[in-house]
């Protein structure tokens, strides 16, 4: 009952957003704020745009299939209608922050989205993945967030306004670290390098949440920010140039991370981080159309990812697990591909506009940042153009590795390798573990259905979205660029294909490692952490109440030394008293002289 | 007003009074209900003063406006400078030593009292239905009321000696909640830990009277309001000297550390209301004092310890989240959790900058509302697993309680600072103070504190989240889930309403008491 | 010495505490004859009960009727028993001036509180009532002769008027301890007034007078290693008043006697006997040698922080409620020199009352459990709060008050008024000495409170609680709340 009624709240809700979107359509850019004196003056400041307007209908649309996804997604299941509700406090947070002048209302959605993203990943608190993943999210991106508090400090302090329309940007010294300090939370948020590893960790939370994470709210803040405060950052050429690396670096790390995943949404959610690393990158690029594409690419990516992560719910949830190994044991010889048709059609509409297959929404998108770049790259005056032609290395780069491991994951997850088996790292039962071919043997397989239509018409809607996003921006394609990325593409998907083919599938280690982030942090943070709390609590244990129980020692031996003195014995006095009397006498001279 | 005022101060102890008159049978069974009346009767007082002084045309709401500083001096120009005061009484009680009894409230301390009120209240309505296995409900409340007077004494005095008074009035009486109430497993355990708060806060306030002696020695007057016209000059020699006693005196009830020892035994050992009471409002007459005193009063000599006193604010917010993250008490982890914010406070007492103090009186408030929730719901926790280690009451509350378990996690988030509770603003307001602090502080260091202050944070998030993954979450199969336990009773959701309420409604409108302070 | 003018207006309260003391034994001596030696046979009962019983009636009217004397002469001006100085206004071996009438209304009042908790069924059967009160008048006239008393002769025969009488009091039960307890009490007793003559012939030696105001003003003329002699001279005058208040290190026959004595004569010793050492050192110091060129303050305020930390620490441990209030006494005197060190007579003289009042209202709650529990141990008082709320409460108020804590706030003010005049002196090592001893204080008296507010564990006594103990108890814990009201009027004591 109060499940049905926040179901039907959410769905309001999300539909409501989407409307407004809707509404505030080619109205012009206006800010509002109540007409308080004080702090709730600065407090409540709301504005919008064309980007709120961008943000609030790609929030509402994802949301809403969110919504009605999640119905399907978990039938059956408990706490759905806290689910339900903290999806919905999710969306608005967002909400808050798309809408939001005022930094501090915008701190406000921001952090509780990392609240909500805590409790949706936690969801399934009975798995200890899921806790350790959300308290891993919560915790990082909070680090992240101490930054960016410490930035809006710079810089409303140095704006004197604490309002993003007020904020004059200023090239001084202050901007820069103020924008830096920002970053720190962009990062944090939108999982760059160095603070990129909370969000493949995230994946034992239900495969909505992570599609709502990962296409419409958490994630896209990061970027959405940087678009929002876009002029502040302009102002700073210094953040712009470290974005960009930041930005580089992360999408061909994260690309390649996401070649060796063996985990169908780990390896979406490393794709997300090179993508949003794209984004990134189109932004840093200072100039307007480096923003404008930066956005398309949001836009279009929201509605692939989103697409992508409801389709890897589907395996979930019919399947069982999302791993290439289960995955092709219960489906072997590409069953999969025919008794989940649908599954099967958008998912690969899905991956082809992840990797930029030409006329998809993806390709354009993509192809309109590495444009962006490279006319930055061209226009860009000596020193200041190297991050352009950073950003312009790195995306290709990044397009060829996406193009490999999008052809690598469609061919492994619903087609049979041709080869004969055994070859390098294939996934056969023989090279499972054992686990996994133990509750192989015990439960049987349920016959492989389609997900109920509640699943599978939001992935239609986002499949068709994803086929035609990309025309909206057609008509500027520069026909060279177009074919640079899909050779690009080229020199991703064939090697795929062909070691697909000999049925092989090599992993270096170090790849599988991630690059040994977390083991680094283990290292560096985790344990010097706790060692310390261990000390202080001996600390205070030893040291500090030490000192408090010895004084209360010394006052009972004090006490009972007296005691002791206390014989009974007259001459004992006496004896006392005249020893009192001569150091009187003393302390009299003492003080005479 | 004046009248209204005095009323709140005596009819608490005249609850009290009234419950010791009654006969002991009687006494323990309507014991709660007339705490009830009373203290119900007293926030409602409270309220109509707060009424008062929220809207523009009492004195205290122009309190900002006029307290312009008297003398040249770099006076302390922010809230808690003791001005035009609402309900003010004054009349010579000792002229041989020029003692006076002066009492009124303004901005500052109203809040403050308010909070006062509602706490207890809830309080006592909670001991309608839960009582603490040593029976006696008629001392307890009645001690509980008297706790009451102390506390609202201390917010509304403004003369030095009369503050050390009520300063002192509420721990005989907190010492024998804590002794005969407090945890029944553990009598010597509990025994030392009332001594051990009790002593160390009588040293603190000894150590306090001699800086406030000073003060009449370098003045000549004890009143608050003489005293904040025209303040003690001199940041060496004697009133440096008095600062520095009278900030030890209250950093001991605050506690900042390294003075914070006695108070993980003394919560834990508590009864639920005793550390309700004792986190709410106990700690904040520490830093409710250095805001009325030691900042109006002593600005200059605040100007050189005022690093010290930042410095061991953070201290005490790191080291403070740090313990959290190794206890395995529930109740001793929220102590620590108070040693930490209270260094919040600490942080934003020392900027001396109107932001800073602002943040550290919001953060008072706040953490009085947010702590005492934690205490409830761990009193409520341990009562029904007749122990507060974490380590016996096992894992998955979620399963056995989810309402109380949702509930911690929710005060948790609270507490931890999450923007959109009442939790952040105070410690925001606080670093943003850190940020900027008064012209006559060294900035550097008050940066360097403010990034390590914020640190401080991550790690406060770090303890509570592990207290949630530890105590709400896990594998409910190996917690099978216990028959006795009834999940969130009446009486404590009617108890807990107004603090989650509270929470949300200063977190959403932090306007609502910032902009009484300092204009933003 | 030619004594030239007497106001007997002066001289009227010790007079009519010494005339009521005579009355009392004449009295006493008119009962008829007895049949046997010893008093205590059931025989002799009811006439023992007569005579206690006019014993007290007398007693008492003639001490009310000091206190009454001393309140109309509240705001006198009185001398008596002087005579023309060489230089300078005539030398007066009795003033009555505010600091006079403070003093007088403490130990007189206190002698009130004495004698009514020793009136009947209180009193110990083997003590003889008569000889009793006029041993318990003698020293009342002794202390009200002491605290007006302006010149060295006449201040060493009244505190002996005042020792003496008590160590016969602590014996007049003729049992071993009451005896053994008053030998140790009196050989203290003569080493002390043995060394304070010493030092008041090295005084007279150095100034050629005994008269207080004169001595004090030769002293200002004497060169330097004239000087250091009556330095010297002023501490063994110190230190005989020093034994006589149980100053450490002059303390450690106090204990034993107060335990060793009947409950009442404790009291009268912490009271009565106590207030007049007070009376008499604040005479000497304040009124004698307290001048630039006799400066005993840091020595006093030496022995006073030793005093209080010794005696707080002592009592910190003891099981016996005696006992404990032996050495809290102890420590209690430590806070009273405080003051006197800075010379601050007010403060002095209102720790001095308030302490009286409470110790006497402890003592009377002592005695009345000690009857029906001899065993005197803090655990005997375990839930008297509940079994008997008044006397119970009346005794957590008293501690209350030695401890300085609200709601006692007589005794914090009074504390309070001590810390005033250590820190306006300047003698901050002082006040943190007795910030510390506050706290050990607390400690103590704590301990007791925890007693008084368990639960009781055996059966609960309940006390038949006779009507004069009520009385003073009443009239104690009445009296500590009215002035913890109005702190104003001990501090009015002292002018």
């Amino acid at each position: 009952m109060i499940t049905l009624a926040w179901r039907v709240l959410g769905i309001a809700f999300s539909l409501a957003v989407a409307a407004a979107a809707a509404l505030l359509w080619q109205v012009e850019p206006q800010t509002w704020a109540p007409d308080l004196s004080g702090f709730s003056g600065t407090l409540y400041a709301v504005r919008t745009d064309d980007l709120t307007v961008l943000m609030l209908a790609i929030v509402g649309v994802v949301a809403s299939c969110v919504q009605v996804y999640s119905i399907g997604y978990l039938h059956g299941e408990p706490r759905t209608a806290s689910y339900t509700a903290i999806v919905t406090l999710f969306t608005a947070a967002m909400v808050t922050v798309v809408v939001a002048d005022s930094l501090f209302l915008l701190l406000i959605g921001w952090e509780v989205m990392g609240v909500c993203s805590y409790l949706l990943i936690g969801q399934y608190w009975e798995r200890r993945d899921a806790r350790a993943g959300a308290v891993k999210a919560f915790l990082m991106t909070r680090f992240g967030d101490v930054g960016f508090l410490f930035g809006i400090f710079v810089l409303g302090v140095a704006g004197g306004s604490f309002r993003i329309s007020e904020l004059e940007p200023s090239g001084s010294g202050l901007a820069t670290v103020g924008t830096l300090l920002l970053l720190c939370g962009v990062v944090g948020k939108s999982a760059q390098i160095p603070l990129q590893t909370w969000l493949p960790d995230a994946m034992p939370g239900p495969a909505p949440v992570s599609a709502l994470i990962h296409a419409a709210t958490m994630v896209a803040a990061g970027v959405f920010l940087v678009a929002r405060m876009f002029d502040v950052f302009v102002a700073a050429p210094g953040t712009l140039s470290v974005l960009a690396v930041i930005a580089a670096l992360t999408m061909v790390v994260a690309a390649l991370c996401a070649t060796a995943a063996v985990e169908v949404k780990r390896i979406l959610a490393w794709s997300t981080v090179s993508q949003l690393a794209v984004m990134f990158g189109g932004l840093a690029l200072g100039t307007d159309d480096g923003r404008h594409a930066g956005l398309f690419h949001l836009l279009t990516h929201a509605a692939f990812k989103a697409l992508l992560f409801l389709c890897a719910g589907v395996l979930l949830h019919q399947v069982g697990s999302a791993t290439f190994a289960v995955l092709r044991r219960r489906a072997r010889r590409g069953v999969l591909r025919k008794l989940m048709p649908v599954t099967f059609g958008t998912m690969t509409i899905g991956l082809a506009a992840l990797a930029g297959v030409p006329g998809l929404s993806g390709f354009f998108s993509k192809d309109s940042v590495v444009e962006a770049a490279w006319h930055a790259a061209r226009d860009g005056r000596g020193d200041t153009s190297w991050p352009a032609w950073l950003v312009l290395v790195a995306v290709l780069v990044t397009g060829m590795l996406t193009a490999f491991y999008c052809t690598r994951l469609w061919l492994w997850v619903f087609f049979g390798s041709p080869a004969p088996l055994g070859g390098l790292g294939a996934f056969e039962e023989e090279d499972l573990g054992d686990s996994s071919a133990v509750d192989a043997q015990e439960q049987p397989y349920h016959p492989l259905r389609d997900g109920s239509p509640w699943m599978l018409a939001p992935m239609v809607l986002l499949a068709l979205a994803t086929l035609v996003l990309g025309y909206a921006e057609a008509s500027q394609l520069d026909p060279a660029v177009a074919g640079v990325t899909t050779l690009a593409l080229m020199f991703g998907a064939v090697p795929a294909y062909s070691l697909w083919k000999r049925g092989a599938d090599p992993r270096p280690a170090v790849l599988e490692r991630e690059f040994g982030f977390d083991a680094f942090y283990q290292l560096a943070v985790v344990r010097p952490v706790r060692f310390a709390a261990g000390l202080v609590v001996t600390g205070d244990r030893d040291v500090i109440d030490g000192w408090v129980r010895g004084f209360g020692k010394a006052g009972t031996l004090a006490s009972d030394g007296f005691r002791r003195l206390q014989t009974g014995n007259v001459q004992t006095y006496l004896t006392a008293a005249v020893l009192g009397v001569v150091a009187l006498a003393v302390l009299a001279g003492v003080i005479a002289s | 007003m004046s009248a209204l005022l005095l009323v709140l101060l005596g009819l608490p102890l005249a609850g009290a009074a009234l419950l010791w008159l009654l006969p002991v049978v009687l006494g323990d069974r309507i014991a709660a209900r007339v705490g009830t009346v009373v203290s119900g009767l007293v926030l409602v007082g409270s309220a109509v003063l707060g009424y008062r002084w929220l809207n523009p045309g009492s004195p205290a709401g122009t309190q900002q406006a006029d307290s312009v500083p008297a003398t040249d001096l770099p006076v302390y120009d922010g809230p808690g400078r003791a001005a035009a005061m609402l309900g003010d009484t004054n009349v010579p009680w000792l002229p041989a030593l020029d003692v006076r009894f002066h009492v009124g409230v303004d901005a500052v301390s109203l809040p403050l009292i308010v909070l006062s009120g509602l706490l207890v209240l809830l309080c006592c309505v909670y001991s309608l239905r839960i009582t603490p296995q040593a029976g006696r409900m008629r001392s307890l409340v009645a001690l509980l009321l008297i706790i009451e007077t102390g506390v609202i004494g201390t917010f509304s005095a403004l003369d030095l000696v009369l503050f050390f008074i009520f300063f002192e009035v509420v721990l005989i009486p907190m010492w024998l909640v804590i002794d005969i109430w407090g945890d029944h497993h553990d009598r010597a355990g509990r025994r030392l830990a009332a001594n051990r708060f009790v002593l160390m806060t009588v040293l603190g306030s000894a150590v306090m009277l001699i800086g406030f002696l000073l003060v009449h020695a370098e003045s000549g007057t004890f009143d608050l309001v003489a005293l904040a016209a025209n303040p003690v000059p001199g940041g060496t020699g004697v009133p440096l000297t008095a600062a520095i006693l009278i900030a030890v005196g209250l950093a001991v009830k605050m506690p900042i550390w390294p003075l914070h020892i006695w108070l993980p035994d003394a919560h834990a050992k508590a009864p639920t209301v005793g550390s309700v009471l004792l986190a709410g409002l106990l700690l904040k007459l520490g830093s409710y004092g250095m805001v009325r005193i030691l900042l109006p009063v002593l600005p200059d000599a605040m100007v050189e310890i005022a690093p010290y006193l930042a410095g061991f604010s953070v201290i005490a917010i790191v080291l403070g989240s740090l313990a959290c993250l190794a206890q395995t008490d529930v109740k001793r982890l929220i102590a620590y959790s108070s040693v930490g914010h209270m260094g919040f406070i600490g942080l934003g007492i020392a900027t001396m900058s109107a932001v800073g103090v602002t943040g550290a009186l919001f953060a008072n408030i706040a953490h009085g509302v947010i702590t005492g929730l934690l205490f409830f719901l761990a009193g409520a926790i341990k009562d029904r697993h007749d122990t507060s280690d974490l380590r016996l009451i096992g894992r998955a509350l979620y399963a056995r309680l989810p309402r109380i378990g949702a509930l911690l996690t929710f005060a948790c988030l609270a507490s931890l600072g999450l923007p959109g509770l009442a939790g952040f603003w105070g410690e925001m307001l606080a670093l943003l103070g850190a940020y900027e602090p008064n012209e006559a502080l060294p900035r550097a260091t008050f940066l360097t504190l403010m990034v390590i202050a914020g640190v401080g944070t991550v790690l406060t998030a770090a303890y509570f989240l592990r207290l949630v993954r530890n105590l709400c979450q896990g594998d409910p199969a190996q917690y099978p889930s216990t028959t006795f336990a009834v999940d969130l009773s009446r009486i404590e959701l009617v108890t807990w309403t107004p603090l989650i309420v509270l929470t949300v409604l200063l977190g959403l409108w932090p306007a609502l008491l910032i902009d009484r302070w300092v204009l933003l | 010495m030619n004594i030239t003018s007497t106001d007997w207006q002066a001289a009227a309260v010790p007079l009519i505490l010494a005339l009521t003391a005579i009355a009392v034994l004449i009295a006493d001596s008119l009962r008829p004859p007895k049949p046997s030696q010893d008093d205590d046979t059931p025989a002799d009962a009811p006439g023992r009960r007569r005579a206690h019983l006019v014993a007290t009636v007398l007693s008492a009217a003639g001490i009310v009727a000091a206190l009454v004397g001393t309140v109309l002469l509240r705001d006198e001006q009185l001398v008596a028993f002087c005579r023309e100085a060489v230089e300078g206004p005539p030398e007066c071996s009795l003033v009555v001036e505010p600091l006079t009438i403070g003093l007088w209304a403490v130990i007189v009042a206190g002698g009130l509180g004495v004698v009514l908790l020793s009136a009947y069924g209180l009193l110990d059967g083997r003590v003889p009532p008569g000889e009793y009160h006029f041993l318990l008048l003698c020293a009342l006239c002794g202390g009200t002769v002491l605290a007006g008393g302006r010149d060295l002769a006449t201040m060493v025969i009244a505190l002996e008027l005042v020792s003496l009488p008590s160590f016969a009091m602590v014996a007049l039960r003729r049992d071993r301890r009451g005896s053994e307890a008053a030998v140790k009490a009196f050989l203290v007793s003569v080493l002390s007034t043995a060394v304070m003559l010493f030092g008041i012939s090295y005084l007279y030696g150095l100034t050629g007078s005994l008269h207080l105001s004169t001595v004090t003003a030769r002293l200002a003329a004497i060169d330097a290693d004239e000087q250091r002699v009556a330095l010297a001279a002023g501490l063994f005058v110190l230190v005989g008043f020093g034994f006589k208040i149980a100053a450490v290190p002059f303390h450690a026959w106090l204990p034993d006697t107060y335990v060793g004595a009947p409950v009442e004569v404790t009291a009268f010793l912490a009271v009565v006997s106590k207030s007049a050492g007070v009376a008499g050192l604040v005479v000497v110091t304040t009124q004698g040698l307290s001048t630039q060129a006799l400066d005993l303050r840091i020595a006093i305020a030496v022995v006073a922080a030793v005093t209080m930390t010794v005696g707080n620490l002592a009592a910190l441990r003891q099981v016996e409620a005696v006992r404990l209030l032996a050495w809290s006494s102890i420590g209690q005197l430590g806070f009273l020199l405080a003051p006197l060190a800075a010379n601050d007579v007010r403060a002095v003289v209102a720790y001095l009352a308030a302490y009286a009042v409470v110790t006497l209202g402890a003592f009377g709650v002592v005695a009345v459990v000690q009857r029906h529990r001899p065993g005197g141990l803090l655990s005997d008082y375990r839930g008297m709060v509940r079994t008997e709320p008044g006397v119970g409460a009346a005794l957590v108020f008293f501690l209350v008050v030695l401890a300085g804590l609200p709601p006692g706030l007589v005794g914090l003010f009074t504390k309070f008024a001590a810390f005033q005049a250590v820190v306006d002196a300047d003698l901050g090592w002082l006040a943190g000495v007795m910030a510390v001893n506050v706290m050990i204080g607390l400690a103590v008296y704590l301990r007791w409170v925890a007693e008084l507010f368990r639960l009781p564990v055996d059966e609960p006594f309940s006390v038949d609680v006779e009507t004069p103990a009520v009385a003073v108890i009443g009239t104690c814990a009445g009296a500590a709340v009215v002035l913890s009201v109005l702190p104003a009027a001990v501090f009015a004591l002292a002018g």
